[in-house]
């Protein structure tokens, strides 16, 4: 199973057991307060399941400045 | 299967009202909502905010303080749907050009972008016009670019909603800048200052100060950015480069973290800090009378010169 995270301007591909949004977040070790996730340009919540090939795009929601 | 992989099982990915596909779970009320049903219940939360603190009048003219960001752009979005059923009040947008290349030229295309579509007036104010000096001008031999450009921006923009004629300056501050600051003054032992914080801080009293308003101080920051993005707001994603906020990036982190450990730390940290706060104005109320006027510029001041005059000196 291989799922891709495109965060800014980082890229990660997560392959293991993960079977949420939440699960993949934790394993690259994004805080889920921290990011809105999106795939296929629909906004999806936390518990959202995700299956091989999947590609979830990370919109950064906290200040600087 | 992880711990974290749990919450498809426990809570499912639908929305509880209405089954839909959720947008967002928000496991401090341990909830699924889709994006209709967020909707409509962040406008009923912030509207609550409005109406158990008294915001705003009817007659109000509301200056809102857009810096192009989500929050004070989600604000706007939200406002001018409200103020359209209030005949007497009046909104109109006010942005601070700082004078800094490459970060603010872009967030006020955003601003000048939304207020368009909005049909909003915004105005303008710039830190070059006012100070002489744009800000990337001022940080040329200087460090600290956040002690500058917020106590400038602070002054330039309760003397231009003033002159603009504004009755209350409402800002885009979260639940989480909230929090920020509650930790960060208690830190550093500023109790004094905390009585500034709240949905609508003590008024000073005089006539020169612009009241501020907060909206959105009961709403995470999360739920705005999710909230602007539904509405199509675009998110301005650059970062301020003299951003050097250490001890608030240290605060939010641990807030972060805390929240995502054992959801609901931030509403349970606010909700104790309204508690206190009745207490904290009667401890702090003598020190209004300590309002005065700025021998230089007039602007409202604790001393006999403001800040903002002490700095001008160094620019
Ligand atoms: S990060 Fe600091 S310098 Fe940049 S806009 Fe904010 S207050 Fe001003
Ligand atoms: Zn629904
Ligand atoms: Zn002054």
């Amino acid at each position: 199973m291989s799922i891709k995270v495109i965060h800014g301007k980082k890229e990660h591909t997560v392959d293991d057991d993960s079977t949420t949004v939440e699960g993949v977040l934790d394993r690259i070790g994004v805080n889920p307060e921290t990011v809105i996730v999106e795939m296929e340009d629909e906004i999806v919540s936390l518990g959202k399941a995700v299956v091989d090939g999947d590609k979830l795009n990370l919109i950064n929601v906290v200040s600087g400045g | 299967m992880r711990d974290k992989d749990n919450i498809t099982e426990r809570q499912g990915n639908k929305c509880w009202k209405c089954g839909d596909p959720a947008v967002i779970h928000r496991k401090y009320e341990g909830k699924s909502w889709c994006s209709e049903h967020f909707t409509e219940q962040f406008e009923s939360l912030v509207k609550g905010t409005i109406r158990e603190n008294d915001l705003f009048e009817s007659d109000d003219k509301v200056c809102v303080a857009l810096s192009g960001g989500m929050d004070s752009s989600a604000l706007l979005f939200f406002l001018s749907d409200l103020f359209k059923d209030w005949r007497n009040a009046d909104l109109f947008a006010l942005a601070i050009d700082e004078g800094i290349e490459d970060y603010r030229d872009e967030s006020i295309e955003i601003a000048e972008e939304l207020c368009r579509d909005l049909g909003v007036d915004l105005h303008i104010a710039s830190f070059k016009e006012a100070f002489g000096k744009t800000l990337d001008e001022i940080m040329e031999d200087k460090e600290y670019g956040c002690t500058y450009c917020g106590v400038l921006r602070r002054w330039l923009l309760n003397r231009k909603s003033r002159e603009l004629g504004a009755t209350k300056l409402a800002t885009g501050h979260n639940m989480d800048d909230e929090l920020q600051s509650i930790f960060m003054n208690y830190l550093r032992g500023n109790m004094n200052r905390m009585v500034r914080l709240g949905a609508k801080p003590a008024v000073l009293d005089n006539e020169k100060f612009i009241p501020r308003v907060k909206p959105f101080r009961d709403t995470p920051e999360r739920e705005i950015a999710l909230y602007g993005r539904l509405r199509g707001i675009d998110l301005h994603q650059t970062e301020c480069p003299y951003v050097d906020n250490s001890l608030r990036f240290d605060v939010r982190d641990f807030l972060n973290d805390m929240e995502a450990k054992r959801p609901s730390t931030k509403y349970t940290s606010l909700r104790a800090f309204d508690k206190l706060l009745p207490a904290l104005q009667n401890m702090f109320s003598g020190d209004d009378s300590s309002v005065k006027e700025c021998d230089f510029c007039g602007e409202i001041t604790s001393g006999d010169i403001c800040k903002t005059c002490q700095l001008r000196e160094k620019i």
